[in-house]
């Protein structure tokens, strides 16, 4: 059979952006791939070299109440130029490529700061999905706090909980021990990195 | 010539209104049916952050996402039934879901005389009138927890406007 008939696909300039996607709770929120420098467990101790960001639960940065330390919880660290910042999540859902078209406008019906919180959402098969405008979500403070570093043994005896606002220390993602990617290869609601 | 009281446009007719009316937390209330999109089973609410009062979820329907608009918190009351309804208020500028009971809406015929301006101040009250052996106050859809200043002709009771 001749494939003289079939028409030529032309390839079309498709633009994505990558998110690595996440949950609080019910919600699920986007975050601009480029501004993720890592993650971690939240008991994990971590140690390097470099800015100390402020630790803060994702869902509180939003003014949602807090739930109980989920069992998939991890540290996602977030950081731009001299900004950096680490939002302890419920889960992290993976890594995913949207097409722009599929971005849309919050509705107008929410016309209060969540306007400067989010650029706009996607739906996915099974969720809705809230795209964080990572400028706000970057100036969380005026000024960076300052750095500290944790030492092994400050972290062993510290009980599980919650990290202070100081208690951790960003590092890039490669140096983390982070669970494997894997890399899917079929649907595009599906992340193609799960982790 | 003969002459009309009222103008030549005057109907013997008594003209009336079509309401919806629904509850919530048991509370009769209703609305202009022209301003009732559907009525749905309801399906989890996703919470979506904001500041914006009364308005902090969406529901999915399909492509559809549709914001929610907390209508029982606005009046201090809790949604009863064990399985809620979805009531889709046509607010000018888009759809919004609001969790009722699970009682199902009813459609009534009233005379446009029979409703009063509401004693409330509350801007999203447009009217009371007597359904039944009660009163039921009547929620404008069309403006339902909009700020003051974007209610624009929307506004008003709900015997201002003929139509319905």
């Amino acid at each position: 059979m001749s494939l003289r008939g079939r028409a030529q696909i032309a390839p079309h300039a498709v633009s994505l952006r990558q998110f690595l996607v996440v949950a609080c709770g019910k919600t699920r929120f986007a975050l601009a791939a480029d501004i993720v420098r890592g993650l971690a467990h939240p008991e994990e101790t971590v140690t390097a070299v470099g800015k100390g960001p402020a630790m803060t639960d994702l869902a509180a940065r939003f003014g949602l109440s807090r739930s109980p330390r989920a069992p998939q919880a991890r540290i996602v660290f977030c950081g731009r130029r001299e900004v950096h910042h680490a939002f302890l999540v419920d889960e992290v859902v993976g890594l995913t490529e949207v097409e722009v078209d599929r971005i849309r406008p919050l509705p107008s019906h929410f016309a209060g700061p969540e306007r400067a919180w989010f650029t706009g959402l996607y739906v996915t098969q099974e969720a809705v999905v809230l795209v964080v405008d990572p400028g706000w979500l970057l100036d969380f403070y005026p000024t960076p706090p300052p750095p500290a570093v944790v030492n092994q043994s400050e972290s062993g005896n510290r009980a599980p909980g919650l990290p202070g606002p100081t208690d951790v220390t960003a590092v890039p993602i490669e140096l983390l021990n982070v669970e494997g990617i894997e890399q899917a290869t079929d649907a595009e609601d599906t992340p193609w990195a799960e982790l | 010539m003969l002459k009309t009281p009222h103008g030549p446009n005057s109907k013997a007719a008594k003209t009336t209104r079509s309401l919806v009316m629904f509850s919530v937390g048991g509370r009769r209330l209703a609305a202009k049916v022209e301003e009732v999109g559907g009525v749905w089973p309801w399906t989890e609410a996703i919470p979506v952050p904001s500041g914006t009062a009364f308005v902090s979820a969406v529901v999915r329907r399909g492509e559809d996402v549709l914001p929610v608009f907390d209508l029982a918190g606005k009046l201090d009351l809790q949604v009863v039934g064990p399985a809620p309804l979805c009531l889709i208020a046509k607010r000018v500028d888009g759809p919004m879901a609001v969790r009722i009971d699970a009682d199902i809406p009813t459609l009534h015929t009233i005379e446009e005389t029979a409703i009063r301006t509401p004693a409330s101040a509350d801007p999203d009250l447009v009217g009371v009138c007597v359904i039944g052996t009660g009163e039921v106050p009547i929620y404008s859809l069309a403006t339902l927890g909009r700020p003051f200043d974007q209610r624009g002709q929307s506004q008003g009771t709900a015997s201002g406007s003929a139509g319905g």
